[in-house]
């Protein structure tokens, strides 16, 4: 039960506060705190955010994904899917974020913080062209740099194969975070007011990429749109 | 003693208070600590301004060298006390590419650490083939900005010959490490939940008693919003050649598909989002859509949102209902860039957890001239 138990799976409005309700020496009843906790429950599951959403590039380069890229190293026969692509932006990739990851509970075996789950969906297109697919991969990366080099929290792909004609595909990749541990200090208060002035949290970047199989001159794949979201 | 933020919810169970029995300090505890999680960690990260090099080709207007805006839409969370805004610059085979890049905040805000966004530093662009981001960062205190519908925050690039620009534009605030007792800041006194304090009501004037909680309640459910935007450039070029322009455009007065400054692309693109969905599905999720835009003649246009809920299975989006729609009149305005008023949206919440997904459909002005966007913004507008 990572969330706390509703009494039913919607908010439940109640009276403004002034209005005479609960008044100073009123009994508070069972009936209203479950109604506190229920809708607590629901606000802390379902605030979800959103993160970002973008276009793609359109036509997929790929026969030209790894020219000129000067810090990473294209390695053959990987089997590493996510080292396939050098995370170039914006040819084969886009990165989103940072983002201080919401947790929706603490565990202790392991020990830390389950982030969110968080949903990429790329929307692309499959071309005709024979015997090609196209990949698209999502990684939540502890730091800026690439999922090649960063720590990963949390993997997905796909692929689509060519069919008879151009086929619109819209890539559903969920992002499951392993427990994590507060790993930065983000200022959160001006100074002096004798409050914390800054917070430990856990910043993740969200990074999309795309690999296609085509060749140069054929019919190429497209990548036309991301989203990512946090789910609950 | 300022109020702990507790960085997760609890797994709390109903059983623990039962009629007839005494409340426990301990659940009434646990109401003032998933507060404080809801309100001051589960802060809000706004949507991204991206702005890719333009498709090149055709007489394209390139990015390098040009001054321009980028715009990402930003209401204030009610626990929010500072924004991050982080800024990524675009790579250049110039030596000695720089460009200032100015911030102007939300009105009321102001910089903790500005972190060279307010103009004052020249940035120099990495040279090309590195994968790795390197951000710019800044800080600024939000703690005055009142929960505005029209805040936002523009990044200016101040473009010099060899300026290759902005790439990439975020921007987050900062959950909170605690949460003074005050009535201005949304917790709840924690110490007010021990045991031997009496409950008194409190309210939206006293940060402790049991009304203050239905007061923190409804700032979290109606006050911490999401964020939807696709931003774009913005800037000073007045071409009208859909071929040219660096700006999203559309030309036909038609509605169709925007030029989204992408290479032979198949489909047009779809946005997809999973809302909060507070209530049941026949409830829909009020929000409210503007637009940052500019035409170059006296012709009015029109930005059409599409919204439909539903599921992604098998690689394809099936709708749970029919399509809807909302259209903004875009006034003319004769070559000045402008936001439209806001109109209401009311998104569907009859999709899978709530999923529903957007296109944009535009009409412009009719041949030989240009309809320019900048920012489609869309925020949640509970109440």
């Amino acid at each position: 039960m990572p969330i706390g138990q509703r009494i039913v799976q919607r908010y439940i409005k109640h009276p403004a506060p002034a209005t005479g309700y609960l008044a100073d020496g009123d009994p508070l009843d069972a009936g209203s705190v479950h109604i506190a906790h229920s809708n607590l429950s629901h606000l802390s599951e379902r605030n979800v955010r959103l993160i970002a959403h973008a276009l793609g590039p359109g036509e997929v380069d790929w026969a030209g994904a790894w020219t000129g890229v000067i810090d990473e190293t294209e390695v053959s026969g990987t089997n590493d899917a996510y080292a396939l692509i050098p995370w170039y932006r914006d040819r084969t990739a886009k990165m989103f974020g940072p983002i201080a990851l919401s947790m929706t509970r603490v565990q202790t075996a392991p020990a830390g913080l389950v982030p969110r789950k968080i949903r990429c969906v790329i929307q692309g297109t499959k071309s005709t062209q024979a015997s090609t697919n196209l990949y698209v991969y999502a990684v939540l990366t502890a730091n800026a740099e690439t999922p090649i080099t960063s720590r990963r929290y949390a993997v997905a792909t796909a692929s689509k194969a060519a069919g008879g004609s151009d086929t619109l595909c819209v890539f559903d990749l969920l992002l499951d975070p392993q427990p994590v541990v507060p790993s930065a200090e983000w200022r959160c208060r001006e100074a002096g007011s004798g409050i914390g002035a800054t917070s430990g949290i856990t910043p993740a970047y969200v990074w999309v990429g795309w690999r296609s199989t085509t060749t140069l001159g054929g019919d190429p794949d497209t990548i036309e749109s991301v989203s990512i979201f946090e789910v609950w | 003693m300022a109020t702990p933020v507790f960085q997760a919810p609890s797994a709390f169970g109903l059983e623990s208070v039962r009629t007839g029995e005494a409340v426990n300090v301990g659940s009434v505890s646990r109401l003032a600590e998933e507060i404080s999680f809801v309100v001051g960690h589960n802060l809000v990260k706004t949507g991204e301004a991206d702005a890719p090099t333009r498709p090149t080709g055709m007489g394209r207007i390139a990015l390098e060298g040009l001054s321009y805006t980028l715009r990402v839409p930003y209401t204030r969370s009610p626990g929010a006390r500072v924004i991050r805004i982080a800024v990524e610059i675009h790579e250049s085979h110039e030596i000695l590419s720089s460009q200032t890049i100015t911030a102007t905040l939300p009105t009321g805000a102001s910089w903790l650490d500005a972190g060279g966004l307010d103009g004052t530093i020249n940035h120099f662009n990495p040279p090309p083939g590195r994968t790795a981001p390197s951000e710019i960062v800044g800080f600024a205190d939000v703690s005055a900005v009142t929960a505005s519908m029209t805040h936002e925050v523009a990044i200016a690039v101040g473009a010099s010959s060899k300026s290759a620009g902005v790439r990439r534009v975020t921007v987050h605030e900062c959950p909170l490490s605690s949460l003074a007792v005050s009535s201005s800041e949304p917790g709840w006194d924690a110490a007010a939940t021990r045991s031997g304090r009496p409950v008194v009501d409190g309210g939206s004037s006293s940060p402790r008693g049991f009304q203050r909680l239905w007061h923190c309640l409804d700032k979290a459910r109606s006050e911490i919003r999401q964020h939807w935007c696709v931003s774009g450039v913005e800037s000073a070029n007045t071409s009208v050649n859909p071929n040219h322009t660096p700006h999203f455009n559309r030309e036909s007065a038609t509605e169709g598909d925007v030029d989204w400054m992408q290479t032979a692309r198949v489909n047009d693109p779809h946005w997809y989002l999973q809302l909060r969905k507070l209530y049941t599905s026949s409830v829909t999720s009020p929000w409210k859509l503007r637009v940052r835009y500019r035409t170059d003649n006296a012709t009015d246009c029109e930005l059409k949102l599409y919204h439909q809920g539903g599921s992604l299975s098998g690689n394809a989006f099936v709708g749970a209902g029919t399509e809807g729609s909302t259209a903004v009149t875009l006034t003319a305005t004769s070559g000045a860039w402008a936001w439209t008023t806001a109109v209401s949206v009311a998104l569907p919440t009859d999709g899978t957890d709530g999923l529903v997904r957007l296109r944009i459909q535009c009409k412009g002005p009719g041949s030989g001239h240009l309809l320019s966007i900048a920012c489609v913004d869309l925020r949640e507008d509970e109440t």
